[in-house]
């Protein structure tokens, strides 16, 4: 593999996104709802869980509800930038990763470029690519909430940038497998709203095949859910995973959903 | 030797496309895939360019295997129906090819820049593929086939679809770079095969029928004589009968048959006297005009003389 050829093409692919006028648009309205989510509610919120009147009930119910670990932050700001963040990326990830091969496929492009590069470099690339996408609108809003904490200025700069690393870095690992996931789709869809309905269908009929097995034949088989990317949400979303759970799972969620794009892609025809 | 193609088959579902082809093509003039539709050429076409894998048997490229990344850059070809990113200008894509086969920036501005003036289209390089008639982003897709130094180019109905001002300019490209490249031709206008092959193969129901040398005079079914020539005369009207039996009466002559409306097939003896002299008199003496003269047979008559009247 050329690592050389890979990394043309995740440039390319995140050109492809950014500078179209779709991605532009995209852009646009990223910035316009999170300037909306930052102003409105993540401020006002914040406020909020500064008066002690709040706190002093809501603290001990979210405490019972697992989510004491994000009580302890020092910027109020990120608790409610990272509930937000934990329900839009992922969902944005989705929506942006959705065309990685298939329309190139589907349009004959793929035709041009695969006589230039093997497959594996145009899926990393792609892959690659899309990674660097959603860093990028994770570092957007997370800079935009740190000057939001730095006006408040009732924490401290220092920690609230160490704690926006720890933010920027638990966003990236929880979008990585779903945008492997997504390229694993790619390779047998026929277009970008086909993936986004085959992602959506996946997931639902794995969840309740699961849940039915569950019920009626086996117990515990709750396990197998980890064919799916993202799958113990909630628990990430309280930071109640362990480092395996935080880091190693998904990297090796998304080595296996690479591998099995780069089988099905090797084997399709063009 | 350039390609080899060695025993390869390919089936989609129960039927076969391909059947145990196996062909060699050496570096020099053109080479033409005939045949009609679903003949197979586009799966071979697309097995040795690598969309496809075979079912069975390999391609070699200079005695090494394909696909293979070593290969890139050597090989190129125009997909038949492959469109580029409508999202991006001309330029910006075949200079992302010029940089995927390993030339720098600044190279890659001059490749394109070279390629594009191939086919004429330099003025429209930062137009994007929707901007352009089909005719243009053929000869786009045309250009990122010339891309670098490629040893084997494949092109797959290069000429259909564009005005008769532009295939000809890129017969005349072909026929131009064809002492640098090999081309390997796929298309059903056999006059444009004819003027550009010299080498024939010839594809029927997933199997290589024949191979025929365009410049040799050889009957394939015939043992011929080596004294035995052939003429094809196209005339502006229909021969009358008397006319078709008086050239039949003619020194030399051994058949006259009708290939077509307007066209006819003349075997003869080649002797010490030249034949075509004493055609263009006959004709000329009866008052007979002529449209064409042709040494030989017709690539079509070649190739379909078992089917002719």
């Amino acid at each position: 593999m050329s690592i050389n050829r890979a990394l043309l093409f995740s440039r390319f692919e995140f050109n492809r996104f950014l500078l179209s006028k779709r991605g532009l648009i995209a852009l646009v309205c990223y910035l316009l709802l999170w300037s909306f989510l930052l102003i409105e509610i993540v401020s006002r919120s914040a406020d909020l869980l500064r008066s002690s009147a709040f706190t002093d009930v809501i603290y001990p119910l979210l405490g019972e509800a697992g989510f004491e670990k994000l009580i302890e932050w020092s910027a109020p700001e990120l608790v409610f930038y990272w509930v937000v963040a934990m329900l839009s990326f992922p969902l944005l990830a989705v929506f942006a990763s959705a065309d990685q091969l298939c329309s190139d496929k589907a349009r004959g492009t793929m035709r041009f470029l695969t006589l230039r590069a093997t497959r594996f470099e145009i899926l990393v690339g792609r892959f690659l690519g899309q990674v660097c996408i959603s860093a990028c609108f994770i570092l957007l809003s997370i800079f935009a909430v740190l000057v939001l904490v730095i006006y408040n200025g009732e924490s401290s700069l220092s920690a609230s940038v160490m704690l926006c690393g720890k933010v920027f870095f638990h966003l990236l690992i929880t979008v990585v497998p779903i945008i492997a996931f997504m390229t694993l789709i790619n390779t047998f869809s026929t277009s970008s709203k086909q993936t986004i309905v085959y992602f959506f269908l996946i997931i639902l009929l794995v969840y309740i095949t699961i849940g039915l097995i569950e019920t009626y034949l086996i117990s515990n088989v709750g396990h197998a859910l980890l064919i799916l990317p993202n799958v113990n949400w909630t628990a990430r979303l309280q930071l109640g995973l362990s480092e395996f759970g935080t880091w190693g799972i998904p990297i090796i969620q998304t080595v296996i959903f690479l591998a099995f794009a780069q089988v099905q892609f090797a084997r399709s025809a063009l | 030797m350039l390609l080899s193609v060695e025993n390869l088959s390919k089936s989609f579902g129960d039927k076969g496309v391909l059947k145990s082809i196996n062909m060699e093509v050496a570096p020099g003039p053109p080479v033409a895939l005939i045949g009609p539709n679903g003949a197979g050429k586009t799966t071979l076409f697309s097995i040795i360019a690598g969309f496809l894998n075979a079912d069975s048997g390999k391609v070699l490229l200079n005695n090494s295997k394909l696909p293979s990344p070593a290969q890139f850059g050597q090989i190129a070809v125009l997909p038949q129906d492959a469109q580029l990113d409508p999202r991006f200008s001309i330029d910006k894509q075949l200079r992302f090819f010029c940089r995927l086969q390993g030339l720098s920036a600044r190279q890659s501005e001059q490749e394109v820049s070279r390629v594009l003036e191939l086919v004429d289209m330099a003025a429209e390089r930062k137009k994007k593929p929707q901007q352009l008639s089909h005719g243009m982003r053929k000869r786009v897709c045309i250009a990122q086939a010339l891309i670098g130094e490629p040893r084997l180019v494949l092109l797959d109905e290069a000429t259909a679809g564009l005005d008769p001002i532009h295939a000809r300019s890129i017969r005349e490209l072909i026929a131009n770079l064809a002492g640098e490249v090999t081309f390997i031709l796929s298309s059903h206008d056999l006059a444009e095969l004819e003027r550009l092959c010299e080498r024939v193969f010839v594809f029927s129901d997933g199997k290589l029928t024949h191979y025929l040398n365009v410049n040799e005079a050889s009957d394939n079914n015939k043992v011929l004589s080596k004294t035995t020539e052939f003429l094809t005369l196209r005339t502006r009207i229909p021969l009358p009968e008397q006319y078709v039996s008086e050239l039949e009466a003619m020194a030399n002559v051994q058949t006259v048959s009708l290939t077509q409306n307007r066209e006819y097939l003349i075997e003869y003896t080649k002797t010490g006297d030249p034949f075509d002299i004493s055609l263009l008199q006959f004709l000329h003496g009866h008052r007979l005009e002529y449209q064409q003269i042709y040494n030989g047979k017709t690539l079509e008559n070649k190739l379909f003389q078992n089917e002719m009247p």
